[in-house]
């Protein structure tokens, strides 16, 4: 057994999670790694262990969301079929959010994971602005822009990110793209693979397999959730 | 200076626009304000994330604990499947922090860990460590994740409570144990209501409840309780209820739930008393048929089938097909054309499938090397994992008095001995002629007659014969038109589901819930026979079973104590007793009256099936109870159909003198309790439990108070639970199997039953043994999974030989076979024994209680119908009734989830789904606001317009609508309990479900062969609301 | 592709209606403050009222915009390092400078009542011009680079954003000499910048489907109505008819900075109730509720109470000023 504060040595020795001075602690880190994710869309079932996990793991507020699996009914010619989507942070080689922050908060570590330092951002809203993949929001609990991690304060400590860690299906892969050997490598190597919104040039290091390209960009939704929630507040508001 | 007006008018509106601008800037000012005292919540870039429970060494992958915080393994209850989960615990607060799967369960985990993995270790297999935790993650789904909340809930009951209004009316006052006690045994006038007959006095195991119908059992049977599920939980009160207060009445949820399914496979698999069932292997199948079962959206396990079919879609040749009136995640987009949807009507499923068998019996699609092998030695001498009665003769004479029986070679010869006289016989292959089922192949096909020794002739039909004569009394085009499927499209899903040997295979659940729900079921698990595909890899298995836990195991024998008592006498809504052989029955012979129909149905060879239960107490058919206890069950808001047609009744103290709740939370059954007797949360308890199915090796899994209970404590420290209060009042009426001497060791000791710990402690010691002793847990492993804050209590209940070997267990939630045990070759390891029945002897020899005629013995399709044979859609014509109403699965919901936060806020309403075209008819739009009416009930909600619903179908997600749980406030003493504002959105399906009108007494509809509630292909009508 | 959605998440807008202020005000003081440089430094006439009218504004945006920042206390941050990529950094160092330009000037307008336009005026006046023109072009960049949102990044938005913000500044200034009684300049530029405006505006809506989408499901149709109808047209008509009446150019001055409020209600809120993604669900801001009007009346305060008080000091200062002269 180790000590509170033999834990507590070790957790700082590689953790920018626990370190106030989070570019220091990500210079730091080895410079090899390089991480990336794949969601393969064949095995995810929309269970939405992902979005909850996240959510507690990270205490993300009631409402919002750092990672959460939007699922369709599409209509196509072979009939209605059923497509769930997991969306993050896609922690972009070319994050159209880190220019556009007046003050220098959010980042990229060396290991690629897109941050935010909470006691810098003033919480203007341009990066939640700028980043097309609507991975971004301002926490209404700590009043500043937040977003994914890729659970660095895990992966700091050699663990899986949550949202990975509780896959049901198996679906998201995580892991170093640097490393040739690393299961997201296979996976790219062997799987045709997509990014979202490629139009952007955003680089993205999220994969995804079976990705419908209708479904990579934009696609006309509505009809539903959404429609529900809308109709069912105005009935509520009529009511009161 | 002069002021002038116009410097009056600049002035007040100088300060009208100051004030203006002062309330305008309030919210601003005050959030610069809290910035500038630095108020900030969060800090770094990890904002508020949980700090990490332990940290993975990136050299030596040596897992280093936080030591503010255990990780524990044991059971998630967020559904029915009971998965293993670990538990990261904040030690300080005692809150769970969050919870994934456990590695060494192979609920959670695909592989699982091999057993004897070091406990450190599995936290280095489910980290990064070498990519480790990708293959070896263990994961827990959106509900389990969101179970949580569930502990630290407000709306929990955390002592006991009394009714203090009228039964119902939400008025409460909190009582001591003691006084819980003494007044649910002792009774008297309780609620100045008069005198309510207490515990003690019901008990009464010598005068028969009804001198005019003795069949019924001694006084005691009006003891009803109505437990939930095999929770893991439910021995213990099995013990109390039925061997110890010996009543004939405790029963579990599964004639509301998934009795169809169950009793479909029972009478396939020949065991209808313990109802087994099959899952595809779906590791290795080719090909997979699903039939009102929807695997990673619903089923059971949900959490492993999900796991499983999303590793199949990554596998090279497979295809499946998902029938089922509403479209799900069962269907996979990105699988593309591998796997499809099939739209059908509700209720119909079974029009569907016997139209595929008809089509492989009449193309010679079959096993016909499988099916020719007519007992276990002679599928044995052909290779063949399993073997089924295809061949076997059966009394083609329905009102012969040996009709649907099988011609058995003690009908042939006389003088035989007894287990020679039993064998059936068959046709031998070639020859034709008459021959025991021994080691040879038979004919599959034969219709004639036979001389039976006594003389007499009578007609026979080979099993086979009789499914091929079911099968062909309509036509494709007439089962198409039933069902709604094109007949091509049922041609190719029976020409897929041949086309890969035995790696096929066909499941069914909940889909089944409906008035042919058991013929159905009966039919799509037949699709199994056919290919012969039991035991097979790729095939189907029936689970690997369990390690003994409460049962007689090697250490101590937990359901067997001197003075146990046997049960006798008819259950409470006549299951598993057959109406010919009642006193009502045999009175009406006598009077030469038409004993046809009964008052309601009986069903002869069902298990007591609980959700008519607490109907026919309250109609007192068979009888009145005296006294019920629910104990974290439901029925109220779980059967269709229920609520409406006791709600009048159960208020009445009359009627139903006395009501007792045992539950964590109000839930729409508990809410008309006279006392309700609070219990622990999962996380809180104890327990043993196993898999329903999927699982083909062995698994038990454990459950233990990972946190300690919130319940209130008793003076003696005992927190307040189920378990506790079956004890207490044991003791308190000196029943047998409680108290001192109660517990019976292999060497014949007795020892004590005064706490829970008592009794399942000693199930681990049965688990711990079972199959060879587990090794003893050191002292390291114990800290590392928690099971050092039960340390002591296992020291002071178990023998210094057993504790420590039962911590190695609890160390690892449960006790596992080894994944690499599976297979041998190219069979299941663990195999079911029992053949295939193509016809099944004990239905086909029955007598429908209403009806008077005789069951058919295998598949047939028979559309939906009321207890007096009339079809549902006579009684209710499409004209009037055009919607069939479905209750669909929830991936996030189960009944027990209400007032979750996380799962509100994923989707806190559900809606009610119908068909784009049906929609375009009604001039209805999603969000619009609708009722739905049924013959049983209204309800009002908002439409959701899909195209991924079968036309003619509304769909209703399971799990909202709730009117408790904390969608209302009660009143305890003087504090109000109150609800929440997402809690109670949406509706519940069940709201629809009806009473059979072509019954006498009033029961639910339900299942003529087995009594399954009829929750599913309700007749609906639609008005929009303005 | 049509889709259902079956499971989706509601998002908040991140640009509040603050920010729709801001913008309306730092746009109207830099449309006025270049009608007060155009009038001072080509007509070289007096432009008092136009000076205050920018001035005011200027002054009077810095709260919303601050109200903007989920973190206001944090507003140094922003000076606390330099972020180049960042346009909004940049916007950071021009608004202070502006501002504090329009004041300088206004002080010493004050202070030198009806001189002649001296040296150090002239140069303050074309460095506010200047920065009027950094105003305009920071805040049409700033927009315009978000990509994710293709309404702000088309080619028509800055444009209209920067014609319709010297529509205002004119209108504001017509409104607000009109009301102390004095006949100032910017007819010249309602007109002309209002017809440009209608013809970009048209030609945007015409060639751009998001705006014409958004123009017709996000944003309610009478916001645009307002902009076109009581904005551009209105305004423009007035002006042009009417010679100088007080009434109707008063009306045409507010009717023109309302017509840019509606623009920039409809464009920024519209905008971001559309989803980047076309799944994420965004909740609509009624422009009904309590934090709208707090926006509204909250802003319209402050600017009423900085047109007043920096009226009622160049008032004060002109009068010492010329007591002085005289004794």
């Amino acid at each position: 057994m180790a000590s509170r504060r033999e834990f507590l040595k070790l957790a700082l020795a590689g953790s920018g999670a626990v370190v106030t001075t989070p570019v220091a602690a990500a210079k730091a880190e080895e410079k090899s790694k390089r991480w990336g994710m794949v969601v393969d869309l064949r095995k995810c079932i929309g269970c939405q262990a992902c979005t909850v996990a996240c959510s507690v793991e990270n205490q993300v507020p009631e409402g919002q969301h750092r990672t959460a699996v939007p699922v369709y009914e599409l209509d196509g010619p072979g009939g209605p079929s059923q497509a769930a989507l997991p969306r993050l942070c896609n922690h972009c080689d070319e994050p159209p959010c880190i220019p556009v922050c007046p003050v220098n908060a959010t980042f990229k570590t060396d290991q690629g994971n897109v941050v935010v330092d909470a006691e810098q951002c003033v919480a203007c809203g341009y990066c939640v602005q700028a980043c097309p993949y609507e991975a971004r929001f301002i926490n209404h609990k700590t009043g500043v822009a937040d977003k994914c991690t890729f659970c660095i304060h895990r992966t700091d400590m050699g663990l899986l990110p949550a949202c990975v860690e509780t896959c049901v299906g198996n679906a998201r892969v995580f892991g170093d793209l640097n490393d040739p050997g690393s299961e997201v490598r296979q996976l790219i190597a062997s799987h045709e693979t997509k990014g979202l919104r490629p139009e952007f040039k955003t680089g993205p290091n999220v994969y995804y397999i079976g990705l419908d390209d209708k479904l990579a960009s934009t696609v006309s939704v509505g009809g539903g959730a959404r429609d529900l929630r809308q109709t069912n507040q105005s009935a509520a508001h009529e009511e009161a | 200076m002069t002021i002038s007006r116009r410097d009056i008018l600049q002035g007040a509106t100088a300060l009208g626009a100051a004030s203006a601008a002062v309330w305008g800037f309030a919210e601003t000012g005050k959030g610069f304000y809290k910035g500038l005292v630095n108020e900030a919540k969060a800090t770094g870039i990890s904002a508020g994330a949980l700090p990490p429970e332990y940290k993975v060494d990136p050299e030596t992958g040596e897992a280093v604990l936080n030591p503010d915080q255990r990780v524990s393994y044991t059971m998630c209850m967020g559904c029915t499947s009971v998965c293993g989960i670990r538990v990261r615990v904040d030690k300080a607060s005692n809150d769970i922090l969050r919870v994934a799967g456990n590695p060494y369960s192979p609920l959670s985990t695909n592989p699982h860990l091999p057993y004897d993995t070091p406990v450190k270790d599995a936290l280095t297999r489910l980290s990064a460590y070498e990519e480790a935790g990708l293959v070896g993650r263990s994961t827990a789904c959106g509900r389990g994740n969101a179970a949580i909340a569930k502990q630290a809930s407000k709306e929990r009951i955390l002592k006991p409570l009394k009714r203090v209004g009228k039964r119902g009316s939400g008025q409460w006052k909190e009582i001591s144990w003691d006084q819980l006690i003494e007044e649910t045994v002792e009774g008297g006038d309780l609620f100045g209501e008069g005198h309510v007959e207490g515990l003690r006095a019901i008990r009464d195991l010598k005068t028969p409840l009804d001198p005019e119908n003795p069949e019924f059992g001694p006084k005691a049977n009006q003891l009803v309780v109505i437990p939930p599920f095999k929770n893991g939980r439910l021995m213990i009160a099995a013990r109390f209820a039925k061997m110890a207060y010996g009543t004939r009445n405790f029963v579990g949820h599964r004639s509301y739930c998934g009795l169809s399914m169950r009793a479909g496979y029972a009478a396939m698999m020949d065991n209808l008393k313990k109802q087994p069932h099959l899952k595809p292997d779906y590791r290795h199948a080719k090909y997979m048929l699903f039939v009102g079962t929807a695997p990673g959206n619903a089923g059971n396990p949900y959490k492993l089938q999900g796991t499983l079919m999303g590793a199949a879609r990554d596998r090279e040749g497979v295809k499946y097909a998902v029938v089922d009136p509403v479209l799900t995640n069962a269907q996979n987009h990105a699988f593309g054309s591998s796997n499809s949807w099939v739209p059908i009507r509700p209720g119909t499923d079974g029009a569907l499938v016997m139209g595929m068998i008809r089509w492989i019996l009449e193309n010679e699609r079959f096993d016909a090397k499988f099916l020719s092998q007519p007992s276990p030695a002679a599928a044995k001498a052909a290779g063949e994992a399993s073997w089924s009665n295809a061949t076997h003769l059966v009394i083609d004479d329905p009102e012969h008095l040996l009709g649907g029986r099988f011609l058995r070679q003690g009908m042939l010869v006389e003088g035989l001995e007894e287990a020679a006289q039993k064998t059936p016989i068959c046709l031998a292959k070639g020859s034709g002629e008459l021959i025991p089922a021994a080691g040879s192949e038979a004919e599959l096909f034969h219709e004639g007659t036979v001389t039976l020794a006594d003389g007499t002739t009578v007609p026979v039909a080979t099993s086979l014969s009789l499914l091929r004569r079911e099968a062909t009394r309509k036509t494709l085009a007439e089962y198409s038109a039933d069902c709604g499927v094109p007949e091509e499209r049922i041609v190719s899903l029976a020409q897929d589901f041949t086309s890969v040997g035995k790696q096929a295979a066909a499941d069914c659940h909940g889909g089944t819930m409906h008035t042919s729900g058991f013929y159905t079921a009966y039919a799509i698990v037949m699709l199994n026979t056919l290919v012969g595909n039991l035991n097979v890899k790729g095939g189907t298995t029936a689970g690997g079973g369990r390690f003994k836990d409460v049962k007689k195991g090697p250490r101590y024998n937990l359901l067997g104590f001197p003075g146990k008592v046997k049960v006798k006498g008819v259950d409470a809504a006549r299951g598993g007793f057959s109406y010919e052989k009642t006193s009502e029955f045999k009175r009406l012979v006598a009077a030469r009256k038409n004993p046809y129909p009964a008052k309601a149905p009986w069903h002869a060879f069902t298990q007591p099936m609980g959700a008519q239960w607490l109907l026919s107490i309250l109609e007192g058919y068979p009888y009145h109870a005296k006294a019920v206890i629910t104990w974290s069950s439901n029925p109220v808001y779980g059967v269709a159909g229920l609520d409406a047609a006791i709600k009048e009744k159960i208020v009445d103290p009359k009627i139903l003198p006395l009501f007792i709740s045992i539950d964590p939370f109000i839930n729409e059954t508990s809410r008309y309790a006279d006392y309700i007797v609070p219990d622990r949360v999962f996380y809180e308890a104890w327990g043993w439990a196993s898999a329903w199915g999927g699982v083909p090796t062995r698994i038990s899994t454990a459950r233990w108070p990972v946190v300690e209970p919130k319940t209130a404590q008793m003076p003696d420290s005992r927190y307040m639970d189920m378990d506790n209060y079956f004890i207490d009042v044991a003791k308190r009426m000196g029943l047998p199997g409680f108290g001192d001497k109660a517990i019976p060791d292999s060497d014949g000791n007795l020892h004590p039953l005064h706490r829970p710990e008592d009794f399942w402690l000693r199930a681990g010691a049965n688990v711990a043994f079972d199959g060879g002793a587990v090794p003893e847990s050191n002292d390291e492993d114990m800290i590392v999974s928690g099971v050092e804050t039960i340390r002591s209590l296992l020291e002071k209940t178990l023998k210094p030989e057993e504790w420590r070997r039962v911590a190695y267990v609890y160390n690892r939630g449960g006790r596992y076979e080894d994944a690499k045990d599976t297979y041998r070759g190219e069979v299941f390891a663990r195999s079911y024994k029992k053949g295939m029945q193509i016809w099944n002897e004990t239905v086909g020899s029955t007598r429908d209680s209403m009806t008077g005629e005789k069951f058919v013995g295998c598949p047939t399709w028979k559309a939906p119908s009321l207890a007096n044979g009339q079809p549902v859609d006579d009684r209710y014509p499409q004209v009037e009734w055009p919607f069939r109403v479905v209750s669909t699965k929830s991936q996030m919901r189960s009944s027990s989830t209400g007032g979750n936060p996380y799962l509100d806020d994923l989707k806190f309403s559900n809606a009610i789904a119908l068909n784009s075209e049906d929609a375009e008819k009604l001039s209805i739009k999603t969000g619009d606001w609708i009722a739905v009416e049924s013959p049983g009930g209204r309800i009002t909600g908002q439409a959701l317009v899909r195209k991924g619903i079968a036309t003619g179908t509304i769909g209703i997600e399971h799990g909202y609508g709730h009117k408790e749980m904390g969608a209302r406030n009660h009143k305890i003493g003087n504090v109000v309990l109150e609800g929440l504002s997402t809690a109670g959105a949406g509706i519940n399906s069940n709201d629809l479900g009806y009473a059979d009108p072509t019954c006498e007494k009033a029961v639910v509809l339900a299942d003529p062969v087995v009594g399954s509630i009829a929750r599913q292909a309700l007749p609906a009508k639609i008005t929009r609301l303005t | 592709m049509s889709a259902v959605d079956l499971m989706s998440f509601d998002h908040e807008i991140a640009w509040r209606p603050w920010a729709v202020a801001y913008f309306l005000l730092i746009g109207t003081a830099a449309g006025a403050g270049l009608l007060m440089v155009c009038t001072r430094l080509l007509l070289k006439q007096a432009a008092q009222g136009a000076l205050v009218v920018a001035a005011s504004f200027a002054l009077a945006s810095g709260l919303p915009l601050l109200a903007d920042l989920h973190q206001p206390a944090r507003f140094l941050h922003f000076y606390m390092g330099t972020s180049t990529s960042s346009i909004m950094w940049w916007g950071s160092w021009i608004l202070p400078l502006f501002i504090a330009s329009l004041l300088l000037l206004a002080l010493l307008r004050g202070m030198r009542m009806e001189q002649e336009l001296s040296g150090l005026e002239q140069m303050l006046t074309a460095v506010s011009g200047l920065l009027a023109l950094c105003i305009l072009g920071y805040t049409a960049g700033e927009m315009h680079a978000v990509a994710a949102r293709p309404l702000w990044a088309s080619i028509g938005f800055p444009i209209t954003l920067t014609l319709s913000a010297l529509m205002s500044g004119a209108g504001a200034t017509i409104a607000y000499d009109h009301l102390r009684g004095v006949s100032g300049p910017g007819r010249g530029m309602l007109v002309i910048s209002g017809a440009v405006t209608l013809i970009a505006f048209g030609i945007w809506l015409l060639n751009d489907p998001d705006l014409s989408r958004v123009a017709a499901d996000q944003a309610p149709v009478t916001i645009y109505l307002v902009f076109i109808g009581a904005g551009l047209v209105y305004p423009m008509l007035m002006i042009a008819i009417t010679k100088s009446n007080c009434l109707l150019s008063v009306s045409s001055g507010v009717a023109a900075v309302l017509g840019a409020l509606a623009f920039r209600w409809a464009t920024f809120m519209g905008a971001q109730l559309t989803s980047k993604t076309e799944t994420a669900m965004y909740d609509e801001i009624h422009l009904d509720t309590h934090e709208v009007l707090q926006v509204f009346l909250g802003s319209a305060g402050m600017l009423v109470l900085c047109l007043i008080v920096l009226s009622v000091f160049l008032r004060v200062l002109a009068n010492r000023t010329n007591a002085q002269t005289q004794a």
